[in-house]
């Protein structure tokens, strides 16, 4: 339908809009029209982002100063989806309209996701096909090439596309990751590197997180993006992790003896250049001499690499420092470097420290200073560049020492240096690492703030709201909480705080080992799994209690009880066997037999699959999912939270795992017509501090006599809940309260 | 009288099992007989162990026990199925009037034989215990369908009234055999089986079969396997390597029975060596723990898979992957992520980075394979198997790796993600649809029949016109003289008012309200008989050229029926008042004019003959 919202027309590719999403609309635009930056939560199973992407698009067509829409995703699945349901609208608007209104909508990924080229794109991961991308593409391979063709292997798909020039263009139309890799092949240009120039003529951008927040690629791929572009953040409750990892580095033992081995490949290489081609590392030298530490490497083709780690604020515009210019000086540096590193590695005992500390022993040891210390990743690159290396995978490990470098040797605040030898969470397993933890999640996305001029945080789960801007460090002008209309009860969250021998149950600490509490859940999935129809999906706190349950589960004949029932998934690392595992489990949803998939919290499948309709019709989340609390990450971060936010340490811990709970439980819903049990199995829940951070949405739809249940009761209350949502979807009572054209116009006319 | 038969033993007493067959015999309910007793030495063994189970029972309880009629009113509750992994058994409480509840159960020999017998006694049993089923017509009207797909064909005919009523008139006064009827319905068959087969199909057990259960009696470990056909199967089903290796070695290194006591003892190790590694304990002396690593290491190598084929495994799901709903597949975000070396790496608000080492790694993926092949249900994984080992024929493994294929080739079968759709957003869609109706069937006759009218008018209305152009240009050339006008016109409008008639009595008749409550009864009649008298005509038409003994036989059958249909239509068409005549009469005439054509044919015949 098509309607005026205030002074805007509107184009929403359905017949009716439910009243949330109108107010949504509303919200989002005053804070389009403020230029100003909005933070936006509305419950899952509103359609949230087909509101989004409407409001919008309709908005840059009426207004067509505002620049692109950006929007950020945080998983490849979800990508698709928001271009899928992009097609939808802008076919609807087609219709309306004809196609007077063009448009170019994409999404962008890695090489390894794009890649057309048959032997390329088989490459095992991503950093490979990387690398052997850049030996085909790289601009001296393909200078080289033109004079001996017979020696250098090229991608045609990149010869292809550079020989058009300019003329390669996409034309207007919504493209899937998929749609174009289709178009590249019948084109026979690189799907990649097209959608990487074709994003200064979208008008829709959809990617990840990262390509935004991360410095090392946003000032690849998004420098160019204007300052009246509106970014959108979908699904941002965990925004302030992506942050964090955006900015943090971390360094394991073969990392640094990659590194060791990349120093001694260099050096030789270096020599060998001296011998033959000695022009060329004066010539270097020359322009590290006079210019900026970025010009030391002349940008082209697809040589490209990851960028500097730093904001691009903080990068030092100066010339490198004397002592690095000369490659076998800054080889002699890098070595020193490393060194020293592994030498901290070495320890025995966990360290903390701040980046002062640690440049001071680094000072005291290796006489390696701050100052030049950062400009490690620019003269990497320029030397690296300079010797013509393509295999670049090969040297990841002394990028990572040069990132780190660089990153430590910038920032003094909001950063902590960790060093473990082991997993606190996992003991027995020797797991040396060096940690650069970024502290300070509104560093990474401060940039994006300042830059554009409006950026939209949304999600399902942002309670409680008002601690986002504290963290993000923003300043938003709309902050609003959206409720959600309901016709008849289709969510019911219930919490169990009893087994069924009427003892609590919980994962906390002290009773996580119990034998009863184990039995008692295993109780109530084997009951659960006769009483729900279809799929059920089970969160765990973390793998390491999963794989506690489930081996003591396999031991008790549990796991056997539920398979009369239902058959068994269960989520790993490795994403290959969990992706077949969905793909499987859905079909056991489709054809008739039922399925029980195992999961866990701020996993994959936790945060970017759904569990919609048959595939979900009840969510079991066991126990709280807390961080682990005594990781020194985690403390260092919640010490810098209280100093510089004023948060304290049990709210934002509390506030963290009821997020991620309520993240997990809201899988199941993703309509108004969909329906499902929420089972929160943990006594915890029932406290007010826990429920009170649960989203409205869902806190009020506990009722009084479903906040303290034993099993036999919940079991009951599942019974009552699947025999009346079974019933037919009354759709006339529904569409009373949905929002016709006619009622939205009038009620702009009033 | 036929109906479905098979091989069944039926419990006499405990432990005593009587070798027989049974067959439903529609509404009468089932008959058991014993089979081979005619064989006196057999007969004699069978009764003494009868005796010896039960030392006072009488000759005539013993005569009895070699047949028995089931009636279907007897039976009590509904027919109870063994689960899977005992024999397939069916098990009946029958109760007949005054006397005391007794059971009857019988062994079949396949799960489909007993499933088969399930299907056609319950929806009997449903239409009996209804009581709307059963007008008092004296048996069943559908007793005599017989030979394979008893159940669907009987569904059928209950389903199409139609059919069921043409079956009547002419199978069951025995015009046209059953099977002969079945020959010229297998189209309508078919299509009633596979949607009947699609409901039917029994899936695989959920139950983890290639588990073993110990139990310890405090001295020893008992292990227990059982080893059937559909465990087996399931094994290789799960296990490409079992298969492999069973395709390796047997028959010719190892025998069949050697081959699975091999593979017990692994599992048995491997859940030995699991419990004890809890336990810390430590069997048997140094020598016997040599041996055993010996014979460990040998089953590892024919039953684990090594990194070679875990590799080609893995890149067998990497390849499954890609046809998989790009919003499931979490490899795409896999690589889409911070690469190794970014991000924090013991990261408390993440997981943890490796679940290999966890203890139930190996278990986990079990399930989820175990899982995998359930729900797949089919003997693909077998196929994976021999792909595995090599073993696939050329010929088929050559589009699989042929290198001529496009690269961007497997991408195409991939799904597109599903957006969601807020369902109750779009308004329901009305036009292009039309809504469903009960009296659909009327209605469309009555449709049709307005559209015919219709279009004869038309026709007139070109007749008419045509003429008139005739009449204008007839100055300069006289085509026509008005006499032959007037008689085309007749003639047209003659045809016109006979359709009319005749649409309008269909209609009526498909109604189902005549225009008098006597009427209704003759078109009922005229209908049924011109149908009866089609089918007939087929079977009769389809017999030419009489090149067999069997079709002559048939024709002279069929002409035998033709004529009794005959007489009876010529008979109604004397008996029609003068209400009706006007309407039934043409298609009374029609039906008669068809079968003079069959008699004038049949007498031709008769005289080649």
């Amino acid at each position: 339908m098509k309607f005026q919202l205030e002074d805007l027309t509107v184009y929403f590719p359905y017949d009716r809009m439910y009243p949330e999403q109108y107010r949504y609309m509303l919200e989002l635009k005053h804070s389009l029209d403020a230029k100003g930056h909005c933070l936006l939560e509305m419950p899952t199973g509103t359609g949230k982002t087909v509101t989004l992407l409407s409001l919008i698009t309709s908005y840059q067509l009426q207004h067509p100063e505002v620049g692109k829409l950006v929007y950020c995703t945080r998983t490849v699945p979800e990508m698709e989806k928001v271009l899928e349901e992009l097609q939808n609208l802008i076919s609807f608007r087609e219709r309306e309209l004809g196609v007077k209104a063009p448009i170019l909508a994409l999404g962008l990924s890695s090489r390894k996701n794009m890649c057309i080229h048959q032997s390329v794109r088989e490459e095992v991961s991503r950093e490979s096909v990387d690398a052997k991308c850049r030996k085909l593409t790289a601009s001296w391979v393909r200078e080289k090439a033109v004079d001996k063709p017979s020696d250098y292997e090229l991608c045609s798909f990149y010869e292809q596309y550079e020989a058009k020039g300019a003329e390669a263009i996409l034309p207007p139309g919504v493209y899937t990751l998929d749609d174009l890799k289709v178009f590249g092949q019948q084109k026979g240009w690189c799907p990649y590197f097209l959608a990487r120039h074709m994003i200064s003529y979208a008008n829709v951008i959809v990617y990840n997180y990262q390509y935004m927040l991360d410095p090392k690629v946003s000032s690849l791929v998004s420098r160019e993006l204007e300052r009246e572009c509106v970014v959108v953040f979908d699904e941002a409750h965990n925004i302030d992790n992506v942050c964090i990892e955006a900015l943090s580095v971390n360094l394991r033992q073969q990392t640094l003896d990659n590194a060791t081995r990349s120093i001694a490949r260099l050096k030789n290489k270096i020599e060998e250049a001296k011998a033959t081609d000695a022009q060329r590392l004066s010539d270097e030298y020359n322009r590290l001499v006079r210019g900026l530490a970025q010009q030391g490497a002349i940008p082209q083709g697809g040589e490209e690499w990851l960028s500097n780690p730093a904001l691009p604020q903080d990068i030092l515009q100066e010339a490198v420092p004397g002592n690095i210019r000369r490659a076998e000086h800054f080889m002699a540096f890098l070595r020193r470097f490393v060194e020293h590193l592994k030498e901290r590695l070495g320890a025995q005992q966990f360290q903390s420290e701040n980046p002062t500390s640690f440049l001071d022993k680094l000072r005291n040891s290796s006489q390696i200073d701050s100052k030049s210390l950062k400009f490690c990743y620019d003269r990497l690159q320029s030397l690296m560049k300079t010797l013509e290396i393509i295999d670049t995978d090969d040297y990841y490990g002394l990028q990572l020492v040069a990132d780190f470098g660089t990153l430590v040797g910038t920032y003094d605040r909001g950063f902590a240096i960790i060093i473990e030898p082991y997993d606190e969470r996992l003991p027995s397993v020797p797991d040396p690492v060096i940690q650069l933890s970024c502290l300070d999640s509104s560093l990474a996305v401060r940039p994006v703030f300042d830059k554009f001029q409006s950026v939209v945080i949304t999600s399902g789960t942002l309670s409680p709201i008002d601690l986002y801007p504290k963290i993000l460090n923003f300043h938003p002008v709309v902050i609003q909480s959206l409720n959600m209309t309901l016709v008849r009860d289709c969510i019911c969250p219930v919490i169990l705080t009893k087994g069924a021998d009427q003892m609590p149950v919980s994962s906390a600490f002290e009773m996580r080992d119990d034998p009863g509490v184990v039995r008692n859940y295993g109780k109530l999935l084997v009951d659960l799994s006769a009483v729900v129809p279809d799929g059920i999906v089970c969160f765990f706190v973390s793998y390491l209690y999963m794989d506690k349950i489930v081996s003591q589960w396999s031991d008790m004949g549990i796991l056997r009880d539920i398979m009369q029932n239902k058959l068994v998934f269960i989520e790993t690392q490795d994403v290959v066997e969990t992706t077949l595992a969905l793909d499987n489990y859905r079909r056991a949803c489709d054809c008739g037999r039922g399925a029980v998939f195992f999961s866990v919290a701020r996993g994959k499948v936790a945060e970017g699959i759904d569990f919609d309709r048959h595939y979900g019709r009840c969510v079991v989340m066991f126990g709280v999912p807390y961080q682990y609390t005594l990781s020194r990450i985690l403390r260092a971060r919640l010490e810098y939270l209280r100093e510089t936010h004023g948060v304290s340490e049990s709210d934002f811990l509390a506030f963290d795992a009821v997020r991620q709970a309520a993240q997990c439980v809201g899988r199941v819903i993703r309509s108004k017509a969909d329906y499902g049990l929420m089972v929160l199995a943990d006594r915890r829940y029932a406290r007010a501090d826990k429920r009170d951070k649960l989203p409205a949405w869902i806190s009020q739809r506990i009722k009084e006599a479903h906040m303290h249940l034993d099993e036999s009761m919940l079991l009951a209350v599942a019974r009552q809940f699947m025999r009346s949502m079974a019933q037919p979807f009354d759709g006339a009572t529904n569409s009373q309260m949905l929002l016709t054209e006619e009622r939205l116009n009038s009620m702009m006319q009033t | 009288m036929g109906g479905y038969r098979c091989v069944a033993d039926r419990q006499v007493a405990k432990g005593v099992w009587i070798p027989g067959k049974v067959e439903c015999v529609g509404r009468a309910g089932l008959l058991w007989e014993a089979t081979g007793v005619e064989d006196p030495t057999v007969r004699e063994k069978v009764e003494e162990s009868l005796l010896s189970s039960k030392p006072n029972s009488s000759s005539a309880e013993i005569a009895k026990a070699f047949r028995l009629e089931v009636m279907l009113e007897d039976i009590v509750g509904h027919p109870q199925r063994s689960k899977p992994p005992t024999k397939p058994l069916m098990r009946l409480q029958v109760q007949p009037p005054n006397k005391a509840k007794s059971s009857v159960v019988l062994r079949f020999v396949t799960d489909e034989s007993r499933d088969t017998i399930i299907d056609v006694i319950q929806p009997l049993l449903a239409q009996l215990r209804k009581g709307s089923g059963t007008p008092g017509k004296g048996g069943d009207p559908f007793a005599s369908v017989s030979g394979t797909n008893v159940q669907a064909k009987r569904k059928l005919l209950l389903k199409n009234e139609d059919l069921g009523e043409l079956y009547k008139q002419v199978v069951a006064t025995g015009a046209v055999t059953d099977q002969e009827f079945w020959v010229t319905k297998r189209k309508l068959l078919e299509k009633e089986l596979s949607s009947v087969q699609q409901t039917q199909k029994r899936g695989k057990s959920s139950a983890m079969l290639a588990d073993v259960e110990l139990t310890n009696d405090g001295k020893n470990f008992v292990v227990n396997f059982k080893l059937t056909d559909e465990v087996k199967k399931h094994i290789f089903a799960e296990k490409p390597k079992v298969y492999q290796s069973y395709l390796k070695n047997v028959p010719s290194k190892l025998s069949e029975k050697e081959f699975w006591t091999k593979y017990c003892r692994h599992l048995y190790y491997q859940k030995v060596s699991k419990k004890n590694k809890k336990q810390k304990l430590n069997t048997g002396g140094i020598g016997k723990s040599i041996e055993e690593a010996e014979e460990k290491e040998l089953m590892k190598e024919l039953f684990t898979e090594n990194d070679g084929e875990r590799r080609k495994r893995q890149a067998l799901k990497e390849k499954k992957v890609t046809s998989v709903d790009p919003s499931i597949d979490l490899t795409t975000d896999h690589h889409d992520g911070f690469s190794e070396g970014y991000g924090l790496r013991h990261n408390a608000a993440g997981v943890i980075g490796d679940t290999s080492r966890l203890k139930t790694s190996s278990l986990v993926r079990d399930l989820n394979r175990h899982a995998a092949v359930v729900v797949s249900n089919a003997p693909e994984t077998v196929g994976e198997a021999v792909e595995l080992a090599g073993l696939a024929p050329k010929g088929k493994r050559e589009p699989a790796s042929s290198k001529g294929r496009d690269p961007g080739g497997s991408q195409n079968v991939r799904p597109r993600a599903q957006a969601s759709i807020l369902d109750d957003l779009v308004q329901a869609r009305t036009e292009g649809f039309e809504a469903l109706d009960v009296r659909e069937r009327s209605l469309r006759t009555e449709a049709a029949a307005e559209g015919s009218r219709g279009s004869k008018t038309t026709e007139r209305e070109a007749a008419m016109s045509l003429l008139r152009g005739l009449r204008e240009v007839r100055v300069k050339m006289p085509l026509t003289t008005s006499e032959e006008e007037k008689g085309v016109l007749e003639e047209l409008e003659k045809r016109n008012r006979l359709i009319q008639s005749r649409n309008s009595m269909l209609r009526s008749v498909a109604n189902g309200d005549g225009p008098e409550g006597s009427d209704q009864e003759v078109f009922q009649q005229v209908r049924r008989a011109s149908i009866a008298v089609n089918e007939l005509l087929r079977h009769f038409w389809a017999s030419f050229p009489l090149s067999s003994e069997h079709r002559i036989e048939k024709v002279k059958r069929i002409n035998q029926a033709l004529v009794a249909q005959y007489e009876k239509i010529e008979k109604m068409r004397s008996n029609l008042d003068s209400g009706t005549t006007q309407f039934a009469r043409p298609l009374i005439g029609q039906v008669l004019a068809v079968c003079d054509k069959a008699f004038e044919k049949y007498d031709a015949a008769e005289l080649v003959n």
